[in-house]
């Protein structure tokens, strides 16, 4: 019996060229700053109520019955739905004044993730991409842009103009199931499918060998076969992790999923997004936020003590964000409706300062519109990414040449010193 | 997603019983469908022989021999059944086609394939995307369900296309009830519409002209001007929405004799003009004034000017608040809401009033109707030729996989009067003017493009035969084939290799799961089967969404799930009801076996080197397993560079 190594290397014989890269030092083993640098985004779907999360209002009519709780951080206060995160927010900074003009879940969730609004000629890549299309290392086996859990399509950071390559790895039950990475388990048949494809693919070489050569479909079996080969794939599972750590996380879709993008980033991979549905509370918006809070709050804090312990927060930028906030006003359903006016985000780590708390919502009793309601600071996504960017080492304002010929910038928008250290 | 949950135990009750049924019709001795179209006429033989001389002449002049026409009809066969109705065709088909002696066959089947429900529904599909998208919109306003069946409606009743384009710009009404506005409610973003959206989409999906980036770069169409831009936008200007649906908002707009416009002077607002306001429900306040706009003034604005401009300035009043708009149109004054007006640009900074202008062919805007009517009305002109060759551009790209313009998106071909592009693209314009001399018949253009000599040639060519006895070429001998490959392609002397799109993988491997065709006769548990997984599948594929006709290369997450995914497994199992079980079944013996199996999945027979190989596999297998060798099989075949890539 033989193992899929000889099969890939009796494949290589067979004038497949399936080829490993050789596995020597890797940078992802490096600890500390000098670290290549990776992102966490922890996506909060749906779009999360900053008054429920890190920027409650107690003793206000709107407020609603949401506390506030002190945290290691001197001066801030956050819902008292966090109490463990609440003993790690020191690491990172909270900025309590982001704006945004897309108050729908999907447009919202574009500009978010790319920092552009909605264009009908133009596809802008996430972050996400934009990282692992700048930053690349050809010593990771496993894609560098990854997605795990689930929600709508929409929410699946793209490659946008950067090509499908850079859209995000897609991991419906992290932990659980790694969907499509596993071949069949038996050798003998998997030679024997790699032949008949080598046989198939003579006969479709005839007369259009070049042709053939630029669909690059034998290179992306290949690089397919590769990763499915990889030891790199332990990183999707935790066999290894014990039981404690696993439920520090909490044993939800949400905290396997933080603890395999701990486990990515270890291995290199450059940007994780884990997605936490279930933030648009229309309705019951406080004990929607409770139960939010239940997966969000010991995943949050385990990801964030982890990165610490494990001196991987210097080089990793953990980020929690959504689409928009919700509504200062209560609706009559006791629920909060889409605010893209003024909401939070959590950032951090990376080589961010830490400790900084930006920009100030108004006391939700206040009267008014939007423009009554306009944050002080106010703090924009573009700003935000650009400072990410500049962080980990990416020229942020360079511009790409889109397919159509268009130049664009990477980011539309300019660091916030703030959170740059010196 | 309940609705599914809810569904599918029925569905499955209702499949086990009808399965039972279905799966003891045999395919292999299916006769040729009765009534086939009447062949070809011999106008569209002419049309065809149009086009076909403007390829040889155009060869001739690059100096290129074409590739030879496909061996093979079955492959062209194939082509048709991708590009009309997303799917390989099933063995049924195949059958049938080969069975059918006729030498025009091609062109019959053609017509049959157009005819046929699923070409009207996989085209509204594609088209609808240049149309409305493909994001979900809000789903209180904009059902897509609704406009894509709409327009598969007019698909299958052959509606001339420019109707359907008048239709989708001037409808009105409820977007369930009339599902054409779900064209304009597709552009309602954060409670408005999103009328710049409007106009740009309607440039590029009907006139194949992107102009919503003239401003960024050195545009080929630079000419193309912001005011112009605003000038058609301002066509959507009066576009409003309310209970009774989608509706021109006339009400809002008040009329007075011109002899009024004595009352228009610049300054404090006149009681008469005041009047006007008021009973346009515009609430103007007191320190509001009047500022006349060009020279002589048509146009006025009333705003309240910031307190740090005190002295106005006629259309310099950059920071003014604007109320409304007055405007004399002919013997008529009216007042407008600015809300409905292109009047702000989006910094804000300048205040401007942009009546609705086209950036050329005025002439071509009758006189009355709505702005939207005329906006219509000029859109589809019998003298707009972008028209017709947007159109036709992008018809051609659902053929081949990628737009005749090949140089950039489908949706921006270089302007008709450019002296430049002019020769790249006369086919278009040869094109174009069949379509409009019959009547903007869809159908018609697909037909003409489907007989003509590029759709027929085959996607090898002899050029590239020296690469086949495995011997490496020097490094300039293949530069130069490949520059040679390269200019057969671009010239559209050999059928180019595109990579199929998502829909048209899972189609084609559901379609191979099955050896009968999968369409509205299938078997409801099948069709529902089909929509689901198609749905699913095409999400986790990646959906291009509206740059579908962009050239890519696959991904890995698609190889792997093309290899390893649940689907594929279902698929290759040799079940009592899927094709790799049936064919082992029905079949008489192992080379037959094969035989139907590569039909199946690639629509030809196995060449005698993939006989001799698959034949010892499978037979090697009656000692071991043949359900698994069966199902290696298909896998192979599912996951050959042939199967994904159209050729």
């Amino acid at each position: 019996m033989f193992t899929r190594r000889d099969a890939l290397r009796l494949a290589a014989g067979l004038g497949l060229s399936f080829s490993l890269p050789a596995l020597t030092a890797r940078a992802a083993q490096q600890r500390g700053a000098e670290r290549p640098k990776s992102l966490i985004t922890l996506w909060m779907a749906g779009g999360p109520s900053q008054l429920e999360t890190w920027d409650p209002h107690p003793g206000t009519k709107n407020g609603g019955p949401t506390q506030a709780i002190d945290t290691k951080l001197p001066g801030l206060q956050i819902a008292h739905h966090f109490p463990q995160t609440a003993e790690q927010i020191q690491h990172l900074n909270v900025i309590r004044s982001l704006v945004s003009k897309e108050g729908d879940h999907e447009r919202g969730t574009y500009f978010v993730q790319t920092g552009y609004r909605p264009d009908p000629t133009v596809v802008h890549p996430a972050l996400g991409a934009v990282l692992a299309r700048n930053l690349p290392d050809d010593s990771v086996q496993i894609p560098l842009h990854v997605s795990l859990g689930s929600g709508a399509g929409f929410v699946v950071p793209r490659g946008g103009y950067l090509g499908d390559d850079f859209d995000a790895f897609r991991i419906f039950e992290p932990g659980r199931n790694i969907q499509n990475l596993r071949g069949l388990s038996n050798d003998d048949r998997n030679t024997r499918r790699l032949q008949g494809l080598d046989v198939l693919d003579r006969a479709f070489r005839r007369e259009r060998a070049a042709s053939v050569d630029n669909t690059l479909h034998q290179q992306v079996v290949q690089r397919a076969l590769t990763m499915m080969d990889s030891d790199q794939l332990k990183a999707f599972e935790f066999a290894d992790e014990t039981a404690e750590t696993i439920a520090r996380y909490g044993d939800t879709r949400f905290g396997r999923g933080c603890l395999v993008a701990r486990r990515l980033v270890e291995t290199g991979v450059r940007a994780v997004q884990v997605v936490l549905s279930g933030f648009d509370t229309h309705a019951q918006n406080f004990s929607g936020h409770e139960t939010q809070a239940k997966e969000l709050d010991p995943a949050f804090a385990a990801l964030i003590a982890d990165l610490v312990d494990r001196d991987l927060l210097a080089s990793t930028i953990v980020l929690c964000i959504g689409e928009f906030g919700r509504t200062p006003q209560i609706n009559p359903l006791d629920g909060r409706d889409h605010w893209p006016n003024g909401f939070s985000c959590v950032v951090g780590g990376g080589g961010l300062v830490s400790g900084q708390i930006i920009g100030a919502t108004a006391n939700p009793d206040t009267t008014g519109d939007a423009a009554a309601m306009k944050p002080s600071d106010p703090v924009s996504v573009p700003d935000l990414y650009a400072t990410l960017l500049q962080t980990m080492g990416v020229d942020y304002e360079a511009e790409e040449i889109t397919p159509v010929g268009r130049p664009l910038k990477r980011v539309d928008g300019t660091p916030l010193s703030r959170l740059l250290p010196g | 997603m309940p609705l599914r949950s809810a569904l599918l135990p029925v569905l499955v009750a209702l499949g086990v019983c009808g399965l039972s049924a279905w799966a003891v019709r045999s395919p292999l001795d299916l006769q040729p469908a009765a009534s086939l179209p009447a062949a070809a006429d011999a106008d569209l033989a002419s049309a065809v022989a149009g086009v076909d001389a403007a390829f040889a002449e155009r060869w001739a002049a690059a100096g290129l021999t074409p590739a030879p026409e496909a061996e093979n009809e079955l492959v062209i066969f194939r082509r048709l059944s991708l590009a009309l109705h997303g799917t390989i065709p099933s063995l049924e088909e195949i059958r049938a086609f080969e069975s059918d002696r006729d030498p025009e066959r091609l062109a019959r089947w053609t017509a049959t394939m157009l005819a046929d429900q699923r070409f009207a529904d996989y085209f509204a599909e594609r088209l609808g995307r240049s149309y409305v998208g493909v994001d979900e919109g809000q789903f209180i306003l904009f059902r897509r369900d609704r406009f894509n069946e709409w327009l598969s409606q007019q698909l299958r009743e052959n509606q001339p296309y420019d109707e359907i384009v008048r239709r989708m710009i001037t409808g009105t009404g409820v977007w369930t009830g009339e599902p054409a506005t779900n064209f304009l409610t597709a552009a309602y973003a954060n409670d408005q519409f999103d009328r710049n959206e409007l106009a740009g989409r309607t440039v590029r999906a009907f006139l194949g002209q992107r102009i919503d980036c003239a401003q960024c770069h050195d545009h080929p169409f630079a000419h193309w001007k912001q005011a112009e831009f605003e000038g058609l936008t301002a066509h959507y200007s009066e576009l409003q929405v309310s209970l009774v649906g989608v509706e021109d908002k006339a009400g809002m707009r008040y009329e007075t004799d011109a002899a009024n416009t004595a009352n228009l002077v610049a300054g404090p607002i006149a009681e008469k003009v005041r009047k006007v306001l008021r009973q346009n429900k515009l609430n103007v306040p007191d320190e509001a004034v009047v500022q006349p706009l060009g020279e002589p003034p048509t146009q006025w604005i009333v705003c309240v000017p910031a307190s740090d401009v005190p002295q106005m300035e006629a259309a310099a009043a950059t920071t003014a608040d604007v109320r409304a708009v007055i405007r004399i149109e002919g013997d008529k004054v009216r007042a407008f809401d600015p809300e409905r007006e292109h009047v702000i640009n989006p910094g804000g900074a300048v205040v401007r009033v942009a009546p609705p202008s086209v950036p050329f062919g005025d002439e071509w805007e009758p006189e009355h109707g709505t702005r939207r009517e005329k906006l219509a009305a000029w859109v589809t002109h019998p003298e707009n030729r972008r028209f017709e060759r947007a159109i036709a551009n992008r018809v051609w790209g659902l053929m081949f996989g990628k737009p005749y313009y090949a140089a950039a998106a489908v949706d921006d071909l270089p302007d008709p009067d450019d002296p430049v592009t002019a020769a790249d693209t006369a086919i278009l314009d040869l094109l174009g003017e069949d379509f409009r001399a019959h009547d903007c018949d869809l159908r018609r253009l697909v037909q003409v493009i489907a007989a003509s000599k590029p759709f027929r040639l085959a996607s090898n060519h002899p050029v590239q035969r020296v690469l086949d006895s495995g011997e490496d070429l020097s490094e300039d001998a293949l530069r130069d084939l490949k520059q040679t490959v390269a200019e057969l392609e671009r010239e559209w002397a050999v059928y180019p290799l595109v990579r199929l799109r998502p829909e048209q993988v899972i189609g084609s491997m559901l379609q191979a799961g099955h050896l009968t065709t999968i369409d509205r006769n299938s078997h409801l548990f099948v069709r529902a089967v089909r929509f689901f997984r198609e749905r699913d599948f095409v999400n986790e594929f990646g959906d291009p969404g509206e740059a579908e006709l962009e050239q890519r290369v696959g991904t890995i997450p698609q190889a792997l799930l093309r290899m390893n995914g649940e689907f594929s497994k279902e698929l290759t199992q040799a079940g009592p009801f899927s094709a790799p079980g049936r064919i082992v079944g029905i079949s008489s013996s192992t080379p037959q076996c094969l035989e139907t199996a590569y039909l199946v999945c690639l629509t030809r027979r196995p060449t005698a080197a993939e006989a001799d190989f698959f034949l010892n596999e499978l037979e090697e297998s009656r000692r071991r397993d043949k359900g698994a060798a069966m199902q290696d099989l298909f896998w192979t075949l599912f996951n050959a560079t042939e199967f994904s890539w159209n050729h």
